[in-house]
């Protein structure tokens, strides 16, 4: 399955502490040309791969500042060029909700979309608008973007960076969200500053770990009552059942499986390579998603799955639930792809402090070679 | 729509017009119950009774009669245990939940007498206090106990309902959650709950309106109320029970000691009760 991040807009409502995309390109949006060029493009890959489906993700940005009359001219576009291929395209949307109408979710529903991302921080003023981030008022436009969700039926859920403010209170934070929303559960991620740290709100790994470390207990007793908290879910799936449907930066697998699309019809591996300008594929207008799908850029993605096990992973027993973890982490710290991620720390010792002695299990994965080493 | 469960006076004119919907009849006098009785062969589809009487337990004569009817009787004391036991045979007969006020400490050991006799009973929250140890006792022994006994509302219900992804509303014990039960005056206006009515809080007029309630802004703002809470920010929004007490208990300044505990120990019982249910039990093999 190809995962498309399409972002047609970079502009957002929303001044969010830690996020990168606001300091793009503000004022682009792409042209209904270009997004009509994007529908072709994507015909065309699934004409020619008649077993290939694609996953295409809005995002941006904040989706909902392109108004409602973007996504009817979208799925008209869709109906026109995607007639055969259409229901090969799987819709997704990635919002922070609070510029979401009724007119946006009719139209999303036209496009089978039945849950929408989004990202909730209860710390004050680390998600809200102008230059002081007014939380309050982001949290009320947030719910009522929420209630309305809820009132046409479609789910919701969120992401939940950690940052250096949430530290003190992990447990709070875990239960604000899983009382904000009892059905789908919060996905925490650790907070990623590149660049400096203007807000001290960066945090080492360790810290996460310990972060997860304090919910984890809670989570493991009442897995009834969460069922879907990430990265747990997918850690215990992975460990006790052997189940290893990784998300993108612990598959491996990400190296020609990812689409960025920017508004200017720019493309790169994904959504983060995109914000940082990495990994830069060529635009839209001038390659086909084949040919984009194909550089020869992401054979060093690729490459790691090979030189990583021999390397820096040897014999780690933690590969195969992690393959390295994101490469554009250790891009982004190494300058070098062929390194493993610096969030390979936070997750060994979450798993060796926390995990293991608590659920009694052991994480035994290493890669292939080692095995047959052992 | 008329899925809601309409609580109303016992008014034959009212009721007439809510032939075609479930009511539960709300009375403070238990004498109204002839009256019901000889009503009853009309069309009247009775969900149940709600008697609140200022008399206690022990001193209410329960009669033969009632024993076609769905009674609910809030009664604010347990009273003289000797009184009450020449009435327990016909009380085991009845279709019948007995609740007792949280105020008096005596009640929570009454609850588990009556319990214990099979009747089904339940605690029912007026303004007076809780005795939050002794009903986290009565919990644990509605939830936990092996010996046979009866139902404990609001513990049974929320027990036997209750899913851990969901939010879950006690209130529909006492007919008080507006999401299954609308209150109707003789004046066919409609408030949200028992309270609300009370401080005349009306959210609608005439019947007909109750068809149109879920587009009623009011109603949609009480059901949403929850949302409120978490804007708030206040110490409910963090709790870990939040989804079976909805901040019911918001206005108590030390949590830590009261609500919060009890209810945490609630919604573990719930869980538990949660994971026997749909435990895959081994089957012993057949003789």
């Amino acid at each position: 399955m190809a995962v498309v991040i399409f972002k047609a807009i970079e502009k957002c409502n929303s001044n969010c502490i830690y996020c990168d995309v606001i300091k793009k390109r503000q004022d682009e949006i792409m042209n209904y040309d270009l997004l009509k060029l994007i529908f072709i493009r994507m015909n065309e890959y699934l004409s020619a791969n008649l077993n290939e489906n694609i996953t295409f993700t809005w995002h941006g940005g904040e989706v909902c500042l392109l108004g409602s009359n973007y996504f009817k001219v979208a799925r008209q576009l869709q109906d026109e060029y995607c007639s055969e291929t259409k229901s090969r395209i799987k819709h997704l949307v990635q919002s922070n909700l609070t510029l979401i109408t009724q007119k946006m979710i009719n139209l999303f529903k036209e496009f089978g979309i039945a849950q929408i991302g989004s990202s909730f921080d209860p710390v004050p003023n680390i998600r809200g608008f102008g230059k002081n981030r007014n939380s309050q008022l982001y949290n009320q436009k947030f719910i009522e973007g929420v209630k309305l969700l809820n009132k046409n039926q479609m789910s919701w859920g969120v992401i939940y960076v950690v940052h250096r403010l949430s530290l003190t209170s992990p447990l709070e934070i875990f239960y604000y969200l899983t009382n904000l929303n009892t059905r789908s559960h919060p996905n925490f991620n650790q907070v990623k500053i590149y660049g400096e740290d203007t807000h001290n709100l960066s945090i080492t790994g360790e810290e996460f770990a310990d972060f997860l470390g304090a919910i984890f207990p809670v989570w493991y007793e009442n897995i009834d009552r969460y069922p879907n908290v990430q990265p747990f879910s997918d850690l215990l799936r992975s460990i006790k059942d052997r189940d290893f449907s990784l998300v993108c930066e612990s598959s491996g697998s990400c190296s020609n499986r990812w689409i960025y699309i920017g508004p200017e019809g720019e493309t790169s591996h994904c959504g983060r390579s995109g914000d940082y300008d990495v990994l830069l594929y060529g635009n839209l207008k001038d390659f086909t998603f084949h040919e984009i799908m194909n550089n020869p850029q992401r054979n060093q993605l690729a490459e790691r799955q090979t030189v990583l096990p021999e390397l820096e992973c040897a014999q780690c027993r933690f590969w195969g639930i992690c393959h390295g973890g994101c490469p554009l982490d250790a891009f982004m710290t190494d300058n070098d792809f062929l390194k493993k991620s610096p969030k390979c720390d936070s997750t060994k010792i979450f798993l060796e402090r926390y995990f293991e002695p608590i659920t009694g299990l052991y994480a035994d994965f290493p890669p292939p070679k080692s095995i047959s080493v052992v | 729509m008329k899925d809601h469960i309409i609580v109303c006076p016992f008014d034959e004119q009212l009721l007439a017009k809510l032939s075609e919907r479930n009511v539960v009849i709300k009375s403070h006098d238990l004498n109204i119950l002839q009256s019901i009785q000889k009503h009853l062969n009309k069309s009247l589809r009775l969900h149940a009774i709600k008697i609140q009487t200022d008399v206690p337990l022990s001193a209410i004569s329960f009669q033969e009669d009632w024993l076609k009817l769905p009674l609910a009787i809030y009664s604010p004391e347990f009273g003289n245990y000797r009184d009450l036991l020449h009435q327990l045979n016909l009380i085991r007969r009845l279709n019948i939940r007995i609740f007792l006020s949280s105020e008096y400490d005596d009640n929570y050991t009454g609850l588990k007498i009556l319990s214990s006799l099979n009747i089904n009973c339940g605690l029912y929250f007026n303004n007076g206090s809780i005795n939050w140890e002794a009903m986290n006792d009565l919990m644990h022994y509605a939830v936990y106990s092996k010996t046979k006994h009866a139902h404990i509302e609001p513990f049974d219900w929320l027990v036997s309902n209750y899913e851990p992804t969901d939010y879950m509303d006690y209130h529909s014990v006492y007919f008080n959650n507006p999401a299954k039960y609308l209150h109707v005056n003789e004046k066919e206006q409609i408030a949200l709950n028992e309270q609300e009515m009370l401080n005349n809080r009306i959210i609608g007029d005439g019947i007909p309106s109750l068809d149109r309630i879920h587009v009623n802004e009011h109603y949609n703002d009480f059901i949403n109320a929850r949302y409120d809470i978490m804007l708030q920010m206040n110490e409910c929004a963090y709790c870990p029970a939040f989804r079976i007490c909805l901040a019911k208990f918001e206005h108590l300044t030390n949590k830590n000691d009261t609500c919060k505990v009890f209810f945490s120990d609630f919604i573990n019982a719930a869980d538990y009760s949660f994971k026997q249910r749909n435990s895959k039990r081994t089957k012993i093999w057949q003789l």
